[in-house]
This record gives C-alpha cells, sequence and structure tokens, in this order.
C-alpha cells in the first residue's frame, strides 16, 4: 500500500531525509519512530503531497506520487502534527468542508460526516466551535477529518502529543478500532505508543532508516539480552578482586550510589536468547553470588538487566528519546 | 506532473468555508465599523464643501469625485486588515497543511480567498451607497459616474486584496501582513505622487505603474479599457506571485532562479499588455453631456488638421489638476497623428517655458513649425481653438455691425455686453472686431452679425448691404421686436419677414424665468436631419437642448427660407408687446396669432460672384437677448450662434456641437439643516454603528454558545 524507494529530500544545505526505503502491507499498522529531527514529519509530508520528494519515488495507495499528488491526497487521511484545525468553525461544519472537499459524491456528504461523528465519538460537540473543545477532542476532530474521505492510507504524525494518560488511552484505541484493514502510518516518539498499537516499527535517525523490524521480534530481542547487574557494597578493589574470579563477565558500566552501594553492569559472551546462551546466564549469575559470599560482601541485587524498548532505542540512536 | 482545472465543486467549498471565516466573525464588523467611520467622514465633509463653495458647479467633479478619491485612501487603510489574515493565520494554526494535503490545487485555494475578501470589501463599498441613496432622495442625479466611480472602487478593491494576499502568503504573522500590505499600497499610490523625484521620463513610467493613475478616470465618470487592462494585469500579477508563493514549499533549491526569472518575464510580458492596451485605448464616457469625450466638433477640426501641431502642457509636481491636463492633451492627441503631446515640468524647463512665454503652472502651449500660442486653461475647446487658429491659413473675420445702437463685442456689461461671445469666436478660431458700414463693408468681413440696435438703417446702409450681398455676402441679424424696422423690411424682402410682435409661452415658461423667456427648439423637419448633410438645417439640428429666448418676435417665411427654431405648441405672439413685457396680457384669438412660430431661420440664395462665395447666406433669430453674456452660457445658445456664424462663414464641417455647460436648476442640491443633519447621522453614526453592533452581536452570540 505504500513503497518508498530510495527518498531522499534536503532543506536547503540540511538533509532531512536520505535514501530512505520501505514498505508497508494493506491494512498493516506501522509506526514511525524516531527522536525529533530525525525526518519523521518530512517523510509524512512527502507522503501525503505536502510537497515532492527531491530524489527516489513513493507509491501510495496504488498512486506514484510524482504521477498525480493529487489523486494521493485524495486517497490518503492525513492527521497533522499538533492537529491544526480553524477554531472558530463548529466540529460539525469543518467536516462537512472536509467532506466537501475530499468526497466526490456531495449527496452523501451529510451521511458521511455523521458516520465519522459517530465513530470518533464527537456526537456531544458536534455543534461547538472547535476552539472550545479540549485538547483529547480536537485531536478526535483531526482524526476524524483524516478519515472523512474513506482514505486507504491514514497518516498520523504524532497522535498523542500533548495528551493527558488518559486521552492517550482513548487516541490509541482509537486508532485500534479503525476497522475495515485502513492502512495506518504513524509517527511518533512515545515507544508505548507505537508499541501498543503496531505490528511493525521503523524507526529514523538523521534522516536514515535504521531500523525497520515487527514489535513482537523487537520484544523477543529485549528479553534475551546477555546482561546482568550486580549490586553490593565493596571497595573498588575488592571488587577487582570479585570480578578477576568471575572470567566470564566482563564490567561494562560501575555507579555508585549515594548509599554507599555499588551498581555494576556486566555482560557475557552469548547473546542470540538462545539455549546455550541461558545456560551461560545461569552459569556466570551462580558464580557471581558464590564469589560474592566468599568475599563476604552483600548481594542486595543480581540478575539478568531488565531492558526496553527505549534502551533499544538508546542503542540504535546512541542517545536517548524524549 | 497533471495539472488540474479549478474544479467549480471544490472552489465553492472553499468559498463557503473563506465566507463564513469572513461574514461570520467579529473582524470584518470591526473593520466594517472604521470603514464606514471613515467614508461617512469623508461623505459629509466632501457634500459639506460642495454645498458650501462648489454651489451650481457639476456634482459629479466637485462631489462624487472628491468623495471617491477619498474612498480610496479608506479602501488603502481597511482592506489590509481584511487580507492580513488569508494566509498568514493559516500558516500560525497549522492549517495550512491541511489545505495543502486536501485535493485542492493553490489555484483553487487562491480563488476562494480572493473571491470571498473581494466580496467583504465590496460589500464595505455597498454600504456606503446608502449615504447616496439618501441623497438621490433629495435630489436624483445620473447613475454613469456614480456608477463608474465604484466600479474603479470595485477594481482597487480587487487590485489591493490581491496584493495582501500575496504578502499574507510571506509570513505568519498577520501585523506584518497588514503593516507590509499597508506599505506596499501606498509606495504604489506614492509612485505617481512624488513627482520631483525622478526624471520626467521615468515619471512617465512611475506614474503608468501606479495603481491611483489608473483610478482617475473612473473617478470622473470615464471606463477607459487601458485602465482595466492595468488592473486585470496587476491582479494576475499578484495571483502568479501568491501562487510562486505557495509552490515555494514543493522547490528545491534549483527552482528560486527560474521561478524568479519566470515572474519577471511574466511581468514583462503584462508591460507590453499594457503598453498595446494604452496605445488601442476605449473610452466610455458614462457622464451626462460626455463631459470628458472630445466633441464631434473638435473632433472634426483635428481630423481636418494638414500639419504637424505639438501640445506642451507645462505642470507643477503635485497638481492635482495634472492629472486631466493629461488627459486632455491624450484625447486630443489621439484624433491625429499630426499632433504629438508631451507634458513637462516647470520648474525642471525654466528655458522651454521661458522661450514659449509660460508663465502660469497647468498652461498648454501649441505650436506648429513657426508659431505658437499659450492657452492658459486645459479646456477642450480653448485647446482645439488654438490649434485651429494657428493652422488656418486665413483667419476669417467676424463683423459686428455698430452705429445704429447695436450690442458690442467689446463690451463686457451682463446684460447688453457680447464679450463671452466675441471670445468663444476666437477660440473657434475667428477675428473678431466692430465693423461700421460708411464706405461699404470691409473687404476682410466673412460674417456680418447686427445684434439688435435701437437708431434706424439709412438708406444708403441698406443700399451698401445689398451690393455686399450681391458678392456673396454673409449676414446673422439678431432682432428683438421693434427694433430696426428699416432692417426688418430689407430682410422681408430677402424672404425672412420679422413680424412685429412678441412670442410668449406661459405654459412651458422656463424655470423661474420671466413671462417672455420662451424655449424654442428645431422644428420635426430640421431635427430629423442628418448634421452631414449640405444644408443651413445644421445649425439647429443636432443641439442637444432647446435655445432660451427672451423676449422674441416671430418670422414670416416665403419659399426658400428654411425655419431653425420655433416656439412651443402652446406658445402664442402678440403684438402688445408692452403689456406683454409687464406681464399683464392674456391670448385674443382675433388679434394674436397661434403657435408653434418660427423664430429663427436661414435663406441662401446663388450669385454670380467669386466661386467661393457662389452664394449669399443670411440667418435671422427673432431675439438679441440670447447672445448675451448673461443668457449665452444657457442651454444651446452658445452653439446656435456659434453653428450659425460657422455656416455663415462656409465652414460647415466644423459646425460646434458643443456639450452645453450649465443646465438651469439642475446638478444644483439644496439640503436644509434637517436634511444635512440626517446625512451626517446616517454616514457617520448608522451605518458605522451597525456594522459595531453586528460586530458585538457575533461576538456575544458566540460567546453564549460556546
Amino acid at each position: 500500500m505504500i513503497e518508498v524507494d530510495a527518498l531522499s529530500k534536503s532543506y536547503g544545505p540540511i538533509p532531512a531525509l536520505r535514501e530512505v526505503s520501505f514498505q508497508v502491507a494493506a491494512g498493516e499498522i506501522v509506526g514511525l519512530l524516531g527522536p525529533n529531527g530525525s525526518g519523521k514529519t518530512t517523510l509524512l509530508r512527502i507522503l501525503t503531497g505536502f510537497f515532492p520528494a527531491d530524489a527516489g519515488s513513493a507509491r501510495v495507495a496504488g498512486v506514484r506520487l510524482s504521477d498525480d499528488p493529487f489523486e494521493v491526497r485524495r486517497r490518503v487521511g492525513y492527521l497533522p502534527e499538533q492537529s491544526p484545525l480553524y477554531p472558530e468553525v463548529s466540529v460539525r461544519r469543518f467536516l462537512r468542508f472536509a467532506a466537501d472537499v475530499k468526497l466526490g459524491d456531495p449527496e452523501r456528504r451529510d451521511e458521511r460526516v455523521a458516520a465519522v461523528i459517530a465513530e470518533c465519538g464527537l456526537a456531544a460537540v458536534q455543534k461547538r466551535r472547535i476552539g472550545t473543545l479540549s485538547k483529547g477532542y480536537r485531536q478526535r476532530v483531526g482524526i476524524a477529518q483524516a478519515l472523512i474521505g474513506r482514505p486507504q492510507v491514514l497518516v498520523l504524525d504524532e497522535p498523542t502529543a500533548g495528551l493527558d494518560p488518559a486521552q492517550v488511552l482513548e487516541v490509541r484505541q482509537l486508532i485500534a478500532a479503525l476497522g475495515g484493514g485502513t492502512t495506518v502510518l504513524l509517527s511518533s516518539h512515545v515507544l508505548a505508543d507505537v508499541a501498543s498499537v503496531c505490528d511493525r516499527v521503523l524507526m529514523l535517525h538523521l534522516g536514515r532508516l535504521v531500523l525497520a523490524e515487527r514489535i513482537d521480534t523487537l520484544r523477543r530481542q529485549v528479553r534475551s539480552s546477555g546482561e546482568l547487574v550486580l549490586r553490593t557494597r565493596a571497595s573498588d578493589e575488592q571488587l577487582e578482586r570479585l570480578l578477576s574470579r568471575v572470567a566470564e563477565a566482563e564490567e561494562t558500566r560501575r555507579d555508585r550510589a549515594s548509599d554507599g552501594s555499588v551498581l555494576l553492569h556486566l555482560s557475557h559472551p552469548a547473546r542470540d536468547g538462545d539455549e546455550a546462551s541461558r545456560r551461560t546466564a545461569e552459569r556466570v549469575t551462580s558464580a557471581l553470588a558464590r564469589a560474592c559470599v566468599e568475599a563476604g560482601l552483600p548481594v542486595l541485587e543480581l540478575g539478568p538487566r531488565s531492558r526496553t524498548l527505549e534502551d533499544l532505542f538508546v542503542d540504535l540512536l546512541g542517545e536517548r528519546p524524549q | 506532473m497533471r495539472r488540474r482545472l479549478p474544479s467549480p465543486r471544490r472552489v465553492s467549498a472553499l468559498l463557503r468555508k473563506e465566507l463564513h471565516a469572513t461574514f461570520a466573525q467579529p473582524l470584518l464588523y470591526v473593520v466594517g465599523g472604521v470603514f464606514l467611520l471613515l467614508a461617512g467622514y469623508y461623505f459629509y465633509s466632501d457634500l459639506g464643501f460642495f454645498i458650501t463653495f462648489g454651489f451650481g458647479q457639476n456634482i459629479f467633479e466637485n462631489f462624487f469625485q472628491l468623495l471617491f478619491v477619498d474612498l480610496r485612501l479608506v479602501l488603502l487603510l481597511t482592506v489590509p486588515l481584511l487580507t492580513m489574515r488569508l494566509f498568514a493565520e493559516e500558516r500560525k494554526l497549522g492549517t495550512i497543511e491541511l489545505l495543502f494535503t486536501y485535493p485542492l490545487s493553490d489555484l483553487e485555494i487562491l480563488l476562494a480567498k480572493l473571491i470571498a475578501c473581494t466580496a467583504a470589501a465590496c460589500a464595505l463599498l455597498a454600504a456606503t451607497a446608502a449615504s447616496l441613496a439618501y441623497l438621490y432622495r433629495i435630489e436624483p442625479f445620473a447613475f454613469g459616474p456614480v456608477f463608474t466611480g465604484y466600479l474603479g472602487l470595485a477594481l482597487l478593491a480587487v487590485s489591493f486584496v490581491a496584493c495582501g494576499t500575496f504578502l499574507s502568503t510571506l509570513t505568519d504573522n498577520q501585523v506584518v501582513a497588514a503593516m507590509s500590505t499597508v506599505g506596499t499600497l501606498l509606495l504604489l499610490w506614492i509612485l505617481s505622487w512624488n513627482e520631483a523625484a525622478p526624471g520626467i521620463a521615468t515619471l512617465g513610467f512611475l506614474s503608468r505603474l501606479s495603481i491611483f493613475n489608473h483610478f482617475e478616470s473612473f473617478s470622473r465618470g470615464v471606463i477607459e479599457t487601458k485602465d482595466l487592462v492595468y488592473f486585470g494585469c496587476l491582479v494576475a500579477f499578484a495571483a502568479a506571485a501568491t501562487l510562486a508563493s505557495l509552490g515555494s514549499r514543493a522547490w528545491p533549491r534549483s527552482r528560486l532562479a527560474p521561478t524568479v526569472v519566470g515572474l519577471l518575464g511574466l511581468l514583462v510580458a503584462l508591460g507590453i499588455v499594457d503598453a498595446l492596451a494604452e496605445r488601442h485605448n476605449v473610452r466610455f464616457d458614462l457622464t451626462p453631456q460626455q463631459r470628458y469625450t472630445l466633441s464631434p466638433h473638435a473632433r472634426r477640426i483635428l481630423e481636418k488638421l494638414s500639419q504637424p501641431v505639438e501640445l506642451i502642457a507645462f505642470v507643477r509636481s503635485g497638481d492635482p489638476r495634472n492629472a486631466s491636463t493629461a488627459d486632455l492633451l491624450e484625447r486630443v492627441g489621439e484624433v491625429s497623428s499630426l499632433i504629438k503631446h508631451r507634458v513637462v515640468d516647470v520648474n525642471r524647463n525654466p528655458a522651454l517655458a521661458r522661450r514659449y512665454g509660460v508663465d502660469a503652472f497647468g498652461a498648454i502651449v501649441v505650436a506648429t513649425a513657426d508659431k505658437h500660442r499659450v492657452v492658459g486653461n486645459a479646456r477642450e475647446h480653448l485647446v482645439v481653438g488654438a490649434i485651429l487658429q494657428l493652422t488656418r491659413d486665413t483667419r476669417k473675420v467676424v463683423g459686428f455691425v455698430g452705429g445704429h445702437g447695436e450690442m458690442d463685442p467689446r463690451d463686457a456689461d451682463r446684460q447688453r455686453g457680447l464679450t463671452t461671445l466675441a471670445s468663444g469666436l476666437r477660440d473657434d478660431g475667428f477675428d473678431v472686431r466692430a465693423v461700421t458700414l460708411d464706405g461699404g463693408v470691409p473687404d476682410d468681413v466673412s460674417v456680418l452679425v447686427v445684434a439688435g440696435g435701437t437708431s434706424p438703417w439709412s438708406d444708403g446702409e441698406l443700399a451698401l448691404l445689398d451690393e455686399w450681398m450681391e458678392r456673396g455676402g454673409r449676414l446673422l441679424a439678431l432682432l428683438d421686436p421693434r427694433q430696426a424696422p428699416e432692417l426688418a423690411g430689407w430682410l422681408a424682402r430677402r424672404g425672412i419677414a420679422p413680424a412685429p410682435n412678441v412670442v410668449l409661452d406661459p405654459e412651458n415658461r422656463l424655470y423661474g424665468g420671466e413671462g417672455v423667456s420662451i424655449e424654442a427648439g428645431p422644428p420635426a423637419e430640421i431635427a430629423a436631419l442628418d448634421a452631414e448633410q449640405p444644408s443651413s438645417g445644421v445649425i439647429t439640428s443636432e443641439l442637444s437642448q432647446g435655445v432660451l429666448l427672451s423676449t422674441a418676435r416671430a418670422l414670416e417665411l416665403s419659399s426658400g427660407a428654411v425655419p431653425l427654431l420655433q416656439s412651443g405648441a402652446e406658445s402664442w405672439a402678440t403684438t402688445a408687446i408692452g403689456r406683454a413685457e409687464s406681464g399683464d396680457v392674456e391670448y385674443d384669438e382675433v388679434s394674436d396669432t397661434r403657435g408653434p412660430l418660427v423664430v429663427a431661420a436661414a435663406r441662401e440664395w446663388p450669385v454670380a460672384a467669386a466661386p467661393d462665395r457662389a452664394a449669399a447666406r443670411v440667418v435671422v433669430i427673432g431675439d438679441v437677448d440670447l447672445a448675451t453674456n448673461r443668457f449665452i452660457e444657457f442651454l444651446s445658445n452658445r452653439p446656435v450662434l456659434h453653428n450659425a456664424i460657422t455656416w455663415l462663414a462656409g465652414e460647415e464641417a466644423l459646425i460646434a456641437l458643443r456639450p452645453e455647460r450649465k443646465k438651469m436648476g439642475r446638478e444644483q442640491l439644496f439640503l436644509s439643516a434637517g436634511q444635512a443633519r440626517t446625512a451626517l447621522l446616517l454616514a457617520t453614526v448608522a451605518l458605522p454603528g451597525m456594522s459595531l453592533l453586528a460586530a458585538l452581536a457575533l461576538y456575544l452570540w458566540r460567546r453564549a454558545v460556546a
């Protein structure tokens, strides 16, 4: 449904996208991750026909963008970042305008507007001016206008940004509930958004695609990362002695806490999450425990390091996402 | 990439959105309140000026034109407040991204915004018509010039909106958008203003660029195709620049230079279109009496030019009359390729001014290869008259006979003097002289005029007249009842007998005139004549109004005499002249004669004389007062006299059909104190107040709904 091939775009001398290629199948919900400035919005704007790419090609909903961006815009629903809307207009009037522009058949306009209002839970506020709505409702109006033209592809730029936790949950549910095989590409820098609703993740960094992976694959990787942590109370000398006795563990980081304890990050050779690796982990863990007891050091914490998707981010990007 | 034509469905959807954003928001009504307050102030002060200083003058030149010029400024200050939000607000809100990702073309977005904002500006203009409607109720006026004035303002509004829209695409700050629009429009205004800065050639170019110079004609009641084309070009260029600005989001770096070059190319192309339009200009003069159209008389004179003529207008920078001076030169220059014209700044060309002896601003020098004449006032008949005088080989002499108490062409007295007629004849290229018949009619005299007279003519004088007529003489006799009975008898023998009576027309007394004033017009058979026919009928066949006569006598015609003017159907003639003059007379079936009665006639008969004088010609008018300084400018009095003398001089082709300058009792506006108060309240309180109330109501309603 979306085929992107070597798209590049720069703003003046600053490259925003560098040869990005990927594909999204029909009905897939794909999350686009990346820190601010990574090129997410640029990519989405190209795919929605806001502006063309400098190089490369893209096909959206069966139409090449360079051939007919107009037709692409008809087939795509787009919620821009921060959901820009006309504050002085009522919800219904605005959706009617969007329907007039996007629907070929003006007679079915009111029907479609009513359906979208129901779908997005806007019935109670449909006569109110958009400027008087809460942020959560405004986000729903933004999604409603994106849906109004029965798009084959829905593009959502940061749909949960700035919402309170309850509203975030509502919006996530709304997206998850979009039935009918609509293809969704949503960008976010909130990992949880992507993790909760997406089938697949694309990650951009400095304009390059650095990751394209299914969410469940990523989760598996996280669970078996081959790292351990050990918290104890010891001097550096004692620690050196301790580590020299467990050859398989290699220290990667040492943090001293204010209570006098010290946290050691340790890695061991096997990382692939297979059976051999699991056994290695067990062996190293018990070796460490034994060494501590023999050295008379307290074991305050010992076990595999619990990693999150965010840690994966850090590894990939070399920096922590917001 | 496929280009799409604007779709009416999408444009109308956008238009509904824009109209809602314009008309359903308080901003328009707040701006409208300010607009109407300023417009109302100008309306009232211009009206006050007209009533105080322009009384009896042409209401279009002295009120409407001022008003339209003032409204222009009000538009300049308020339209930017309407255009500032068009794109700047969409950018600020980010909604521009919605529009750009909906299936809409930039052109569709632009069209909807232009139309909606122009509609708002025109709605404000239309509201000012309420004050004019009130004036119309008091004193109806012609619609033509008012229509062109509003058309011009509407075109200005479209142009302002187009410029403002473009500038609104460059920023997301509405204040910046508004200020830059006001600045740009002011610059386009000042271009034609500060004429002292650039050279005269640059000035010509700059004033062609100025929006406001192109509004001038509209404000006077004239539509010129070149102005329509200019406004079209301006809007087209602003629209192209707007589309380029909107499209720049999609540009790679390399597109900037070609786009700028493209816009410059478009500018050059539009400049060429504008120059062509200037060259092939067509004027539509909607003023009553076609004040700004060359009279057929002038046109005929100019078309017959046989040698080159240069017209040089000496003006001063910033003089408000410059536009109409230049306009007159252009109108005259259009007729013949032999006429060159230019406008010169006196202060820049003192030597040139000295060479022609010009000592006043606004003077026009008419120059041929070896002669020149200075015309002090940029008036059509003066300029054309000067051209005529300079290009004629010999000036024909009109001799006013004296010696019998006739009225005198050198006498400036209001009741009896003929100086106004004489100077008009000079403007038409005649020499005017007073002559006596001692020793015969001077050889160089072409036309002899007898204007009344109380003393008797001797037989000798009549014999001299006879002899002159045999040589192809030409005579205009203006005789009141009882005047020159000997000459009347002489005329009777030549087929036109002045009767010893006075014509009265109490039913058709002229507005406030005396009982003996009548309005005479050409008989039906004369009015039906074609002006191009070689007949004495041309003297009156194309008069647009009647002729005002006071104490006129009837004429009895023999065969061969052509009636030129006759009194109304209700008129009658009485021999009781004294009683008639004191207003104490009733129609008497026995002694009085029923109208219509002939009061002016012409006759010509062949004589065996020089080839250019193969016929003797006589015109008789049964009244002399029509020629006096007091009456000559009323109705068609001047044209009929000029026409008669021109026909007598054998210059039928130049017959003047000059538009009358003044209509009695019309184009004057009387306002009672109460009416003036109503006008003031309507224009400065009621109209702006309603707009502000609408703004308040909208604001309160929106708060209530929220």
